[in-house]
Order: C-alpha cells, then sequence, then structure tokens
C-alpha cells in the first residue's frame, strides 16, 4: 500500500484551492479504513476556522424531476457572476452485490468544466451512517477551499434526502408538474422540512400544468405547520433549459438567507445542526462498541431467543444488556 | 464463475483501499455509442467497480478534469481507435492536474457490434482494468 502523506499535504493543499488534493481528501473523507478516517478528522479539525463561509442548499426530487439540469442551470448563472460552486451528488443507483453507476456529470456538461465549479458525485454505497454522513465533512473541506456555493443533490428516494435537510442553509423540493399522482408519491415529510418548493420544467407547452401544479401545491402547504415562524414555504415555478430560467429561485434562496440573518435563525440553525450531527455521532459510536463487546454479543441471542419465546420482556432483556455495558 | 472472481478481487482491494475501485468511462463524439457504453458501465459495476460516466465528445482536458475532481483509480478511453497517440497525450493531461497515478487504458479494438462479441471483450477488458488499477 501507497505511503500515506501526512495531514499538513491535505490541509496545504486545500487553503491553495489545489483541485487535486481537495479531491483526495474528499476520498480520505470517503474511505472506510480508520487510519484515513483518523487522517480526515485531524484535517478537517485544522480546516474548521476556514469553514463556514458559504450558503449551503439541499436539492431533493423524485427521478425525472430535472435535478441536475436545474442545478446545471442555477450553477452556471452563478459560476459566470464569480461564486466558486462545488456540487455534491450522492448517487443512490448502488447496486446489490456490486458498485455503483455514477452519471452526474453526464448531465452536467457545461458546469463540469467552468473554472469556477467542482462537481464530485459520491456512491451511496453501504458505509455505516449512510453516504450523507460523509457528504456533512466533504461540504467542510469544498468550504476551506474557497467554495461559497455548495450545492447538494439527493434524490427523493430512502432516508438521504431528509437527512440532507438537516445539513443545508436551504432546503430546495424539486416537483413536476402533472401533479396528481407525483404528489401522493412526496412524501409530507419533505414538504414539512423544505424552505422552498420549485415546480421545474415551467416551459413550453408545459407552462399551463406548472402553474397549475403551483396551485394545489400552494394548497397542499397550507395544511403544513410552517418550520419556522419567519418564513412560510413559498412554491414557485422554473425552467432549467432556458438560460437564467433558474434566477427567480436563487433571489428566493437569498431572501431566506436574508430573513434568516435578521432574526438570527441562520446561525442558529447551523449551531444546532453541527449539535445533532455529534450526538448522531456519538449514537453511532455507542452501538457499534456495543456490538464489538465479547460479554453483550454472547448474550445477545440468548436474550433474543427468551424474548422471542417470551420467558422474559424486550424491556428487561434491554436492561440486562445495558447493564453490561 | 468468473464474475465471482472479479467481486472477490474488488472486495479485497475495497478492504485494503478503504473503498471500491473508481472507473471513468469516456468515449469521442464520434463513437456516439451510447448503448455500448451503458453495457460495459454495468459490468464494470457488477465486477463491484464504482463506474462514472463522462458526457460522449468532451475534449480530453476535461475528461482529466473529471478524473482528477472523482479522483477515480483509473480512465478507459473507449472506441477512440481513429486517435493516434491519446494515450500519451492523455496522461499528460493528467501529470498537467498533478495526478500521475490514475492509470489510462485504452480500448484501441474495434468493437463488434453483436451482443455476444461486446459481452466477451467486455469481460476481457474489465479483467485487464482490473490488474490496470492494481486490484
Amino acid at each position: 500500500m501507497m505511503q500515506l502523506p501526512d495531514s499538513d499535504y491535505y490541509i496545504q493543499g486545500i487553503l491553495d484551492k489545489n483541485r487535486r488534493i481537495l479531491s483526495q481528501t474528499i476520498t480520505l473523507i470517503e474511505s472506510s479504513l480508520k487510519i484515513h478516517k483518523t487522517l480526515a478528522k485531524q484535517v478537517l479539525d485544522k480546516l474548521m476556522p476556514h469553514t463556514g463561509n458559504s450558503i449551503r442548499i439541499g436539492i431533493t426530487g423524485v427521478p425525472g424531476a430535472g435535478k441536475s439540469t436545474f442545478i446545471e442551470n442555477l450553477g452556471l448563472i452563478l459560476a459566470e457572476q464569480g461564486h466558486q460552486v462545488a456540487v455534491m451528488a450522492v448517487d443512490p443507483s448502488s447496486r446489490k452485490m456490486g458498485g455503483s453507476i455514477m452519471g452526474d456529470k453526464t448531465r452536467m456538461e457545461k458546469l463540469a468544466f467552468h473554472k469556477n465549479t467542482f462537481i464530485r458525485p459520491s456512491p451511496s454505497g453501504n458505509t455505516l451512517g449512510g453516504v450523507a454522513a460523509k457528504t456533512r465533512e466533504t461540504m467542510l473541506a469544498c468550504e476551506a477551499a474557497g467554495f461559497d456555493v455548495i450545492l447538494v443533490e439527493t434524490v427523493g428516494v430512502g432516508q438521504s434526502e431528509i437527512s440532507v435537510a438537516f445539513m443545508v442553509d436551504c432546503f430546495l423540493a424539486l416537483m413536476i408538474s402533472g401533479a396528481g399522482d407525483e404528489l401522493q408519491g412526496i412524501k409530507r415529510g419533505v414538504l414539512e422540512v423544505a424552505d422552498a418548493i420549485v415546480v421545474n420544467k415551467a416551459d413550453g407547452k408545459n407552462i399551463d400544468l406548472a402553474i397549475k401544479a403551483k396551485l394545489e401545491l400552494e394548497m397542499a402547504m397550507n395544511m403544513i405547520m410552517p418550520a419556522s415562524p419567519v418564513w412560510h414555504t413559498p412554491v414557485l415555478t422554473c425552467s432549467s433549459v432556458t438560460p437564467k430560467g433558474t434566477w427567480g429561485v436563487w433571489e428566493t434562496i437569498l431572501e431566506h438567507q436574508k430573513k434568516m440573518k435578521q432574526t438570527g435563525d441562520f446561525e442558529l440553525r447551523r449551531q444546532q445542526q453541527a449539535l445533532d450531527w455529534m450526538w448522531n455521532l456519538v449514537d453511532q459510536g455507542l452501538k457499534s462498541r456495543f456490538k464489538e463487546n465479547e460479554n453483550i454479543s454472547k448474550l445477545i441471542p440468548l436474550l433474543a431467543e427468551k424474548v422471542r419465546s417470551e420467558q422474559i420482556s424486550p424491556s428487561s432483556a434491554a436492561d440486562k444488556m445495558l447493564a453490561l455495558l | 464463475m468468473r464474475q465471482a472472481t472479479f467481486q472477490d478481487r474488488t472486495h479485497v482491494f475495497a478492504q485494503e483501499y478503504g473503498r471500491r475501485p473508481r472507473i471513468l468511462l469516456a468515449e469521442p463524439a464520434e463513437a456516439n455509442n451510447g448503448r455500448d457504453l451503458k453495457i460495459i458501465a454495468l459490468a464494470f459495476a457488477d465486477a463491484g467497480f464504482d463506474v462514472d460516466i463522462s458526457p460522449s465528445g468532451l475534449a480530453l482536458k476535461t475528461i482529466a478534469r473529471i478524473a482528477v475532481e472523482n479522483d477515480v483509480h483509473g480512465v478507459a478511453l473507449l472506441f477512440f481507435d481513429q486517435h493516434l497517440d491519446i494515450e500519451t497525450k492523455f496522461i499528460s493531461l493528467l501529470e498537467q492536474e498533478g495526478a500521475d497515478d490514475i492509470q489510462v487504458i485504452v480500448a484501441k479494438e474495434k468493437m463488434k457490434t453483436q451482443r455476444s462479441g461486446l459481452e466477451d471483450w467486455t469481460q476481457g477488458f474489465v479483467q485487464k482494468t482490473l490488474t490496470r488499477v492494481g486490484g
């Protein structure tokens, strides 16, 4: 195995905005090897003072909602304005036995070679705690490398979408017209945590349908308690195929950010997210230590059998195991 | 049987390096061979690779940049048989980005469009690539 560079190599490389080293750092963050994880933590700790100077935007939507085209359109507007745009795409196309196929750059080809962008698709793999766990740290590395707009793309399938909502400043749910059926497929939970709902593909013959979908979604949103007293989640329409078609969405993101900063909610939300993240890691760590404990792992099959055969209640079985910790 | 061998090897690779071998597939514009590319991508995924597919017809410079940003172990340049010296050119582009450790695997063979021919060829290509990236 190759000699691993020391933490200074990664830290200096990131602060120098070296694309190659940022990319290698993300690999380190995503690695399943203990030695990589330890090094990644050292690097991130040192980078912390350089993080935070960005707006973090999460984007979810059912497959076919046009997320990649949307990101390409919005990302290009921002990159042209001089923003440094990093895109993290969590790819769900993971297969049970084999590896995964990631095609994100296939759908963001203009963005892929703009000088102000960095795109990194990640396989959702079978890492402990899901890929979202790594995405959060990747985001910090990108911020330290000077990226001031972070776009996290996730697909409206499984748990990853909600966890992304808890690591960004603004969470967008992308929808398409023809609602009705699609609307039923959307988990209520997503609408509850969204900061803006965007009906994409409001172009050409589709405009009327998009406006209809917007109205339906607005009605649906009226039945949901807003997460913040100062922000009522708006429903917007946009086109990702017309130049600057996503500009209105960006204006809404800025308005949201402005309001949240005025009330102090922006900082509070980030602080709360960092704390939640910490507890999340403690939970994971406890669980894996619990299972690594030999005395407990011997006891598990015995107690499980007793619970199955109703010789003991689940709660006292749990007490017996916990007592050994 | 052969599949299992590939999977064993990528599994060992992942345990040693902390992730699966990651490969970027790219083709020139004139190849326009999306279907074959998908079959090849699937074969790599079945073998346990994480596969990135580049948009077809990108400049070599852009393909190199994608390889660097995705931090792949190898880049497979497919259907580039009309391009001379492509391997040398591409390697020097990677070197400019500081990525001289990324393996470049060029498929020069004329591809057969028949399914069976392609599948056999693909298995051989996966085998070759796996060896090149150290799996």
